[in-house]
């Protein structure tokens, strides 16, 4: 039995990473906190971003590994996935590439799909406003996002990149790009087809996704629920149904002792769970959790046990 | 224990692993004797011999019966039937009582088992006894409720081929049984099938072996399709699209998104995901994907698990159609009630859409549920595989006809009578709208368009995949039939149609069980073989896998190929003639019609059962047709099965069941 716990452990611990080789990937994937149809990508010097592909309007970046696939790999999958590593809003306005008004967003963006290939980077297409246009995102500094833009046609008046969410200050327009005289777009040099802009992330501050929206309930169907049970009955560990404040019998090194269960118990059992053992239970030792979860996660679990006194609402 | 009930009972301690196996060895044969009860404390497990020959073994820490076997406790347990009942079945509002085991005797010829369920509204005793006979296992329940009476479910888990009717109440999910409150007499029958492989004669099922994956990805074949070349496609839920040509795997696409479906075009790989429709297209011919090409997305996704997108399909127009999951979880509710419901976030979900061969893209048909199987024959006809659930009482077939209403009704809020319809763009595709008219129920009861097949829930499909249409004769004698795969039964059906007053009915066979796990996608390669994807983890059972499945060429399998509605009853048409002089009895034809309720709770069972006697059973001049005459009602599905039915070459008919969908009668037999 017991080896069928830790098999169940050590199935909890090895997360699903992908890792970007030496080509960039793009992946779609339900990802926390990010529009149905984002698209993630990934490049080997370890810089990725989400691009919603509805209004072709980059969202976030980080640097570190790519996605961990977990919420899509395990058990019955369709749960998000998250990213792997602090992820710095981009804030710019949706669909900040604009045809003949800087602060009329687009009446209608046709995402049209995008074209990968080997180490080069990805390129997404759409036609917004029905011109056609390619855009390219990466990275080649810390702190720093470079978008290019090409339009099927050689520009004539009237294309604007939105800074909002930006300062002027953080804004390196590319070659012949000029900025508006109020100085909240970029517009674009005309006869050129093709033009850059330089984005400074600097002070922008990154932030770790939690991997799921843990709860108590989550925790205890994942780690306890193979052994403990929420309606009384008994399995290889003591039921949790009206734990919290019950006075167990335990042993302790051998010894029989009585304690009224509360948080520091639970605690101790969790992280030593040897240190004392309900009288009746030790034929099969539970294993310690202690590099499994975090403080954090103990707490919703005693809060978990204690609400409900183990028993769902 | 008492002797003058003449019981033999024997106690065996057992401690090794195989007690169980121990114990069915040591137990006596129990023949013309009397039952016998062998309790083990440790296990809290009691086995039991009946006197007919059966044996079963009852778990008391949870509550149920667990696994019977045939022939005497002499068969191993290995053998025994695991009867899928959920650890202690007992359930207020779906979640388990508190149990306590009372005991068990031996009483009458029967053993009685006793204990009680404690619930915040009270304790019910409960006595249980169980018989089990040729057609199936009886459990019958005397309930003692407390004074007042609170709502009870007996909840059992899925499984391949049992057939469950209670006394209890007609609602409800399929393996959940509701009893009457405060009923005090409740009996659950669980019929089976036959046990054991069906696999027709002339057939073999062939494993391919899958990519090796690096560890923690998965292989899912969720998609299937040959180019002119012979190399198989595959597009898969989580590792994109593969090839597979002469025994080698290539990876041509990755990054999507659920690729439950794809096509081979000569303009590229068309793959479903769950947000879009893609092309792909391998540009530079090095057999892999540069461009994903967004070919149709103006449809709602909202994000949640079951939105998947099934398709496309192609007519000979070059129209694709591809159908689209309703939500759970996201979305509004359609009635007001609680209970399982799928939702719709509106923006077609629920619809099977078209993309017309000029990019546009249109709400083509409705009222789907989960429509995970699609398939469109050489004449354009399209048809659509349901899921049971709400609305949806048993998973069924349907031909899909434009504008029809097909039986959900979610997808009317995105009909323009509730003010939908309207075409997204990038503008509103996210937005879901935070109202929603009211929908009636006698507005959309009678636009319903019934199914063209029911593939009654249970016995034939808890969980359809796609049709496949058979348009070779390299598959044995079904050409111009259907095959679908199924996911929860392990099983691969098949369907014949007959038009009947302008429209589809027909009837669904058994073909072949068990898949080595549940089955997903049907696809006939360019040599009339029919290939099939496998999935596991929550959809189906075991593990993933692709199988290759294909007839020798010769061997004639002895099956019901056709069932033909006529104006007196049925023509049965075997695929080879009976014995010469054969005749067939009363009791070698056993039938019955029933109907589903169309209500919004999850599943129905079978109501409206009636036992049918046909006035006549005749069999043709050349032995192979069985015509049979009786009473016939629209509305109704006749379920048929032979009996002890021998082919002149002594072959036995393996496939003794089908079901046959009667939605309209035949006004003249045509000649």
């Amino acid at each position: 039995m017991s080896g069928i716990v830790l098999l169940l452990l050590a199935q909890a611990a090895s997360a699903v990473d992908l890792n970007v080789d030496d080509r960039p990937l793009v992946y779609r994937v339900a990802l926390q906190e990010t529009p149905s149809r984002g698209i993630a990508v990934g490049y080997p010097n370890q810089f990725n971003y989400v691009l919603d592909s509805v209004s072709l309007t980059p969202l976030y970046i980080w640097t570190g590994g790519f996605l961990n696939l977990d919420g899509e790999l395990k058990g019955r999958g369709g749960n998000p996935c998250s990213i792997r590593g602090a992820r710095i809003e981009l804030n710019l306005l949706r669909s900040p590439l604009r045809f003949g008004d800087a602060s009329r967003e687009p009446e209608d963006t046709v995402f049209t799909g995008y074209r990968r290939k080997g180490r080069e980077a990805p390129v997404f297409q759409a036609e917004i406003d029905g011109h056609q246009v390619a855009m390219r995102l990466w990275s080649e500094a810390k702190n720093q996002v470079t978008i290019e833009y090409e339009l099927a046609e050689d520009r004539k008046k009237g294309v604007y990149f939105s800074t909002a969410g930006f300062t002027k200050e953080a804004v390196t327009p590319g070659e012949g790009v000029t900025w508006l005289a109020d100085d909240s777009a970029l517009t674009l040099p005309v006869g050129k087809r093709s033009f850059r802009v330089t984005l400074d992330l600097t002070g922008r501050k990154g932030l770790m996704m939690k991997k799921q929206k843990i709860t108590g309930e989550l925790l205890y169907m994942q780690y306890c629920s193979a052994c403990h049970s929420l309606n009384g009955l008994k399995m290889i560990g003591p039921s949790f149904k009206g734990l919290w404040g019950k006075t167990e019998k335990v042993l302790v090194k051998g010894q029989s002792h009585e304690l009224v269960v509360d948080a520091e118990y639970i605690k101790r059992s969790v992280i030593d769970p040897q240190h004392d053992i309900v009288a009746g239970y030790a034929l099969v030792p539970m294993p310690s959790f202690k590099a499994i979860l975090s403080a954090e996660e103990v707490e919703l679990l005693i809060a978990f046990i204690k609400q409900g006194k183990g028993q769902k609402k | 224990m008492k002797t003058e009930f003449r019981f033999q009972v024997a106690r065996i301690l057992g401690r090794h692993l195989f007690w169980a196996w121990t114990v069915a060895v040591l137990l006596p044969t129990a023949r013309a004797e009397p039952a016998a009860m062998v309790k083990n404390e440790k296990e809290g497990k009691i086995y039991v011999a009946l006197p007919n020959g059966y044996s079963f073994v009852y778990n008391t820490k949870k509550f149920h019966v667990e696994s019977m076997w045939q022939g005497g406790a002499e068969q191993r347990p290995e053998h025994a039937r695991n009867l899928a009942i959920q650890s202690n079945p007992w359930q207020q509002n779906l979640r388990s009582l508190e149990g306590e085991w009372l005991g068990a005797e031996l009483a009458g010829d029967e053993v009685v088992f006793r204990y009680a369920m404690s619930g915040k509204d009270g304790r019910v005793e409960i006595r249980e006894r169980i018989s089990i006979n040729q057609q199936g296992v009886v459990l019958s329940f005397s309930l003692v409720h407390p004074k007042q009476a609170f709502n009870m479910n007996y909840r059992m888990r899925q499984s391949s081929y049992r057939l469950v009717e209670t006394t209890g109440q007609k609602r409800g999910r399929g393996h959940v049984q509701y009893i009457h409150l405060g009923q005090t007499d409740y009996q659950i029958t669980m019929y089976f099938q036959e046990g054991g492989d069906h696999f027709p004669a002339g057939y073999t099922l062939e494993p391919i072996t899958l990519p090796k994956l690096p560890k923690g990805y998965l292989f899912e074949p969720a998609g299937l399709d040959f180019d002119a070349d012979g190399t198989l496609y595959v597009s898969t839920r989580t590792a994109g699209v593969w090839t597979y040509k002469k025994g080698v795997w290539k990876q041509f696409a990755d990054g999507l998104y659920d690729a439950l479906g794809l096509r081979v075009r000569k303009d590229g790989i068309y793959v479903m995901q769950k947000p879009e429709l893609t092309r792909l297209v391998d540009e530079d011919g090095d057999g892999v994907a540069e461009r994903y090409e967004t070919v149709a997305s103006n449809f709602r996704f909202a994000g949640s698990y079951h939105e998947f997108a099934y398709g496309p399909r192609y007519d000979s127009q070059g129209n694709a159609y591809f159908s689209l999951n309703l939500s759970a979880g996201v979305g509004h509710k359609i009635s007001k009630s609680e209970g399982i419901q799928m939702l719709t976030p509106l923006g077609f979900r629920g619809f099977v859409m078209k993309l017309s061969a000029n990019g546009e893209l249109s709400p083509y048909a409705h009222g789907f549920r989960s429509p995970a199987g699609i398939g469109i024959n050489k004449k354009d006809e399209l048809f659509i595989t349901d899921n049971q659930g709400d609305w949806v009482p048993s998973s069924y077939l349907i031909h899909v006809r434009p504008g029809g209403f097909h039986g959900h009704p979610a997808s009317l809020l995105d009909t323009p009578k509730y003010g939908g319809g309207e075409t997204l763009n990038s503008k509103t595709v996210y937005d879901i709208p935070k109202k929603v008219p009211e929908i009636k129920e006698s507005d959309f009861r009678p636009l319903r368009l019934p199914p063209t097949v029911w593939l009654p829930h249970e016995e034939y499909a808890n969980s359809p995949g796609n049709p496949e249409f058979c348009e070779t004769s390299k598959f044995g004698p079904f050409e111009g039939q259907m095959f679908i795969a199924e996911l929860t039964k392990e099983s691969i059906l098949r369907v014949q149609l007959q038009r009947v007053g302008g429209a589809y009915q027909g009837t669904v066979f058994p073909f072949l069980r068990p898949l080595p796990s549940g089955g997903f996608r049907l696809r006939f390669s360019p040599n009339g073989e029919l290939y099939v994807g496998q999935l596991s983890r929550g959809w189906g059972n075991g593990k993933t896998g692709l199988h290759k499945l294909s007839w020798d060429g010769k061997t004639m399998p002895f099956e019901m190929k056709s069932v033909t509605l006529t104006t007196k009853g049925f023509d049965i048409r075997m695929t080879l003639p009976l014995a010469p002089g054969a005749k067939l009895k009363p009791s070698q034809v056993l039938m019955s019609s029933f109907r589903y309720n169309y209500w919004k709770l999850y599943g129905s069972e079978r109501i409206d059962k009636t036992i049918i006697e046909p006035d006549n059973i005749r069999l043709s001049e050349d032995r192979q047709t069985i015509h049979l005459s009786l009473p016939l009602k629209a509305g109704f599905l006749y379920a048929i099965e032979l009996v002890d039915v021998v082919a002149e070459d002594g072959k036995n008919l393996v496939n003794r069941t089908c079901c046959y969908t009667l939605n309209q009668l035949v006004k003249e037999d045509t000649k």
